[in-house]
């Protein structure tokens, strides 16, 4: 399969809208905020709708659209992984939450003793060393090196670990409708809106293959991408997404079993909600062996904007990156278990969603 | 022509503001985030660009729906943010100076690149204390600040900014002055170089103050430029967007346009770099 690599530049800012609308109309002050990274759901649209055009595609022209591009609801042809964050070159992913940080110290969380609670007698998360006051790490970063340590069972290194302030910054954007008979604001049309701007040394990356070969896709071009018309610049190489995670760590069996983790490295779509509590409890679907414990973010909201039918995509509930959850399973599967790393598991695999990355962990021993 | 660069050089002071108190200030003007440095965002120059395009065609005109978008369909035109190139500051020592800083020179060397047009210079890097300029002074005051100066030869930085500025006269004195200083040191200036108004509404009985407040403007001969690109195989509507300022090569951008704030002189680069 012959994969492509699309790196984004965003030229200035750019606003992924969350899923909370403008409200016009209404008083009161209240901003919308852009998320970043966007999801694949935003980043797919930029790339069909770029080789379409190509292709002699143009808005309005549904005979002209390429059947190998799919519809509103199938990618076609084609096959997407990502979105990743690229620093430097360096791609970096969001952090395993098997991490509690405190002041710019760490401790890794390790299923604990078994307790009954609401979901039944589970194991929770406890920390490996107290740490007065550690929360979950949200919006820290790290590099291959760094999810390459935490998936071998360790704590990253300080260099390693970037916070997202480092990497983007949010700009609160004012505007107005004018009213063109008295050149002022319109009334109740004042709207806030909060862009991101990533640093300058920041890009997206999205995989693509499928691409049929007699193609000829521009090696570089310039796409509106997201809301308000905001332009990024996409360059074209040939690459594999396989390069882009650490390589699976050594796990072995121990006592008869065998005990990894399993981390998102995309955002996990699982369908509706009940389903989606389902896989919060027993992990991604395809796993062998039984879930034993999980540390998962706050479930996101993914919606779109459907071209095809120019209408907003309805919200659908995915499971953060970084959600971890531990396995144990039988000391055979281990070659099943390796071959795992790197895939994508659950609803919208083709898209890139619910990619997942596999780690090691040691149970505890009672001294 | 798909894309184009949009050369604004301000011909009055601007206020593109981002209409929220920050500080003392009641009224700055927008910045961008991560480098404090002024900018005029994207919605803001469309709009202005609308604006202007309705005044010349017509409101209803087609083109003009064509090329901004309507509710329903988005225009065939994508602008970026204007995007700051020179500033001026006071110079003790002389006339003032157009202040620039490797970051930015990069950023519109980069940017000349993606609109397809030659951008082969060697950025000048001055170490933190040194003013790059091209004509031998003495110690170099730019406000409260001292620089020893560095002669290095900017010819072929200032034929890549000269397009971007409408009047001869003023390409003209460009050369002798452009300054450039190290990026830590431009921040200052982006930072605290700017006019600080004071505006106050006078009771008409009294000739007491009712309402005092202080706003933040960008000085005049400031430069910026912008992006423009044309969707795929709507290439035809930058022609008629360039059409616009054939007549009056002229914009007016952000607030307080009733009390002469924000006219720009407009130039057009497309391939080949040319000002039109």
């Amino acid at each position: 399969m012959n994969w492509q690599q699309w790196t984004f530049s965003i030229l200035d800012t750019c606003f992924f809208r969350e899923a909370l609308p403008f409200n016009a109309g209404e008083g009161g002050y209240t901003a919308t905020k852009g998320i970043f990274p966007p999801a694949m759901t935003t980043l797919q649209g930029a790339v069909r709708t770029a080789l379409a055009l190509e292709r002699g595609w143009r808005p309005g022209e549904v005979a002209l659209w390429p059947k190998e591009l799919g519809g509103p609801d199938d990618l076609g042809e084609l096959e997407l992984r990502g979105p990743y964050l690229l620093f430097e070159d360096q791609p970096y992913f969001p952090m395993p939450l098997i991490l509690l940080e405190k002041s710019g110290h760490f401790t890794r969380l390790t299923p604990g003793e078994p307790v009954t609670c609401d979901l039944g007698c589970v194991r929770l998360p406890v920390p490996e060393r107290r740490l007065e006051g550690a929360k979950l790490p949200e919006g820290y970063y790290l590099s291959r090196d760094g999810l390459c340590a935490v998936l071998d069972g360790v704590i990253p290194s300080t260099e390693d670990i970037k916070k997202a302030e480092e990497l983007w910054a949010e700009e609160v954007r004012v505007g107005i409708e004018r009213q063109d008979s008295t050149r002022t604001a319109l009334e109740g049309h004042l709207y806030n809106c909060v862009h991101v701007r990533p640093a300058a040394n920041v890009k997206l990356v999205v995989f693509v293959s499928g691409i049929p070969s007699d193609w000829q896709v521009a090696g570089r071009r310039v796409v509106p991408l997201g809301g308000e018309g905001r332009l990024a610049a996409i360059e074209i190489t040939p690459a594999e997404p396989a390069g882009i995670l650490p390589s699976v760590p050594l796990i072995c069996g121990e006592d008869g079993k065998l005990r990894f983790t399993v981390t998102l490295v995309t955002p996990g779509w699982y369908g509706k909600p009940q389903d989606v509590q389902r896989v919060i409890r027993e992990g991604p679907p395809g796993i062998p062996g039984r879930c034993v414990s999980a540390c998962i973010g706050k479930v996101q909201q993914v919606g779109g904007w459907d071209l095809a039918n120019q209408q907003p995509r309805p919200l659908m509930p995915v499971l953060p990156p970084g959600s971890t959850w531990f396995y144990e399973a039988g000391a055979t599967d281990a070659g099943q278990v390796a071959r795992l790393h790197g895939q994508c598991l659950g609803f919208r695999a083709a898209y890139g969603f619910g990619q997942i990355a596999i780690g090691r962990w040691e149970e505890k021993k009672n001294e | 022509m798909n894309n184009a660069i949009l050369g604004l050089l301000a011909e009055t002071s601007l206020h593109p503001g981002i209409g929220q108190v920050v500080g003392a200030v009641d009224l700055p003007v927008a910045r961008e985030k991560p480098t404090d440095y002024p900018v005029i965002v994207g919605s803001s120059l469309k709009g202005a660009l609308r604006d202007w395009a309705e005044q010349v065609l017509g409101v209803e005109n087609e083109r003009v729906k064509k090329i901004f978008g309507e509710q329903d369909s988005a225009g065939a035109v994508a602008v970026t943010d204007a995007r700051l190139l020179l500033l001026p500051v006071r110079s003790l020592s002389g006339h003032y100076k157009w202040v620039t800083c490797p970051y930015l020179l990069e950023r519109y060397q980069r940017d000349r690149k993606l609109a397809g047009m030659t951008a082969d210079i060697s950025v000048p890097r001055p170490e933190k204390g040194e003013a790059m300029v091209s004509q031998k002074q003495g110690q170099l005051f730019l406000e409260e600040l001292s620089f020893n100066v560095v002669v290095t030869n900017l010819m072929p930085l200032v034929e890549i900014i000269s397009p971007l500025i409408r009047h001869a006269s003023v390409r003209e004195r460009l050369a002798d002055g452009v300054v450039v200083v190290n990026d830590d040191e431009f921040v200052y200036f982006a930072r605290h170089g700017l006019a600080i108004n004071a505006r106050n509404v006078l009771d008409d009985k009294t000739k007491t103050s009712e309402n005092l407040w202080y706003e933040e403007t960008i000085p005049a001969d400031t430069l910026f430029y912008a992006l423009l690109f044309a969707r795929f195989g709507q290439e035809d509507a930058l022609s008629d967007l360039a059409g616009i300022f054939k007549a009056r090569p002229y914009l007016q951008v952000g607030g307080n346009e009733t009390v002469g704030q924000g006219w720009c002189a407009v130039s057009w680069l497309s391939f080949g770099g040319e000002a039109q």
